[in-house]
């Protein structure tokens, strides 16, 4: 019951960050934080004052044509694969579905990321240690 | 006859189930590697190995949450405040996953319109996944340390040290 009861609290905490990003989402908060961020780089310049309209419109296009292709895809069962966009080889040549040994790199290059941020946090904790062991020793009586 | 059940060390059952997360964690974050059905489900079994590790944690959770702004020590408010970002990360990587999902949800007969907010929000909340899980790592670098040399190496090793100096006390013996 209490394992129950715990499960149910940790469901809620959960529920409540997916209700905030819905909320951001559903409000443009979420669209213009990433746009800003510029994690969406073909479609950032439309932002821009000034921006060309040819450009925007282009733009406009590309993001139909993106949704297009992907529903189209998913209707047929086929591994999203949309030349031209920005998520062009995102899965590899292959396809979603398959196993591909350039994910390994992927794999090797997070693991690496990995140990360097701990090597780099647990040398910097155990410095930080030293140092304030030394200033207790030092301190005068 | 009673019969007396060895108990697994909860340190033990805690280095394994985290040893798991981590490596699932890894090849979760490589869709490229998997391929995207495995990497669908592997992480929705993901989510359900971060409640148990939660459970597991639980009332170092509360202990903290109660004593956060009082009696607790920095490095346990430090932990506090990096368990929750990872948490509302881990949240945002499973929620925006479904969104995007193209195998496990559809399998299940669920359908959801293309979005590519939901698509670019996942990759980057995967991408500070991997930094905040390194950062978790490093602040329990101290207990992983000591909870290998005494489940892991100890026994290991220790065995292995030990068993010459016993074949050499039988030897004497006879």
């Amino acid at each position: 019951m209490k394992i129950i009861a715990r499960i149910i609290v940790i469901l809620i905490a959960a529920l409540a960050v997916v209700g905030a990003t819905l909320a951001l989402s559903n409000s443009g908060a979420l669209n213009g934080l990433l746009r800003a961020g510029r994690f969406e780089p073909e479609f950032a310049f439309t932002q821009r004052p000034g921006g060309a309209p040819g450009e925007f419109a282009r733009s406009q296009g590309q993001r139909r044509q993106f949704d297009r292709a992907l529903q189209q895809d998913r209707e047929a069962g086929r591994p999203f694969a949309f030349e031209g966009s920005f998520e062009r080889g995102r899965f590899g040549e292959a396809g979603l579905g398959s196993f591909n040994l350039f994910g390994a790199f992927e794999l090797a290059r997070n693991l690496i990321i990995v140990l360097v941020i701990v090597a780099i946090t647990v040398a910097a904790t155990l410095i930080w240690q030293r140092l304030g062991r030394r200033r207790v020793k030092d301190a005068p009586a | 006859m009673k019969t007396t059940r060895k108990r697994i060390p909860k340190n033990l059952i805690n280095l394994s189930l985290d040893a798991l997360i981590f490596i699932a964690f890894l090849v979760a974050t490589a869709p490229r590697f998997t391929g995207i059905a495995v990497h669908e489900w592997l992480s929705i079994a993901f989510g359900a190995a971060i409640v148990t590790h939660l459970l597991l944690h639980w009332q170092w959770i509360i202990g903290v949450t109660r004593h956060f702004f009082g009696q607790a020590q920095w490095r346990a408010r430090i932990n506090y405040v990096l368990n929750t970002l990872f948490f509302i990360d881990m949240t945002i990587i499973l929620f925006t996953g479904l969104m995007i999902s193209e195998a496990a949800l559809p399998l299940l007969g669920i359908r959801i319109a293309p979005d590519r907010t939901w698509r670019l929000l996942h990759g980057l909340a995967s991408d500070a996944g991997v930094f905040i899980l390194a950062l978790h790592v490093a602040l329990h670098w101290q207990w992983l340390v000591n909870a290998l040399k005494r489940h892991i190496l100890k026994p290991l090793f220790g065995a292995r040290r030990a068993a010459p100096t016993l074949a050499a006390t039988k030897e004497a013996h006879s």
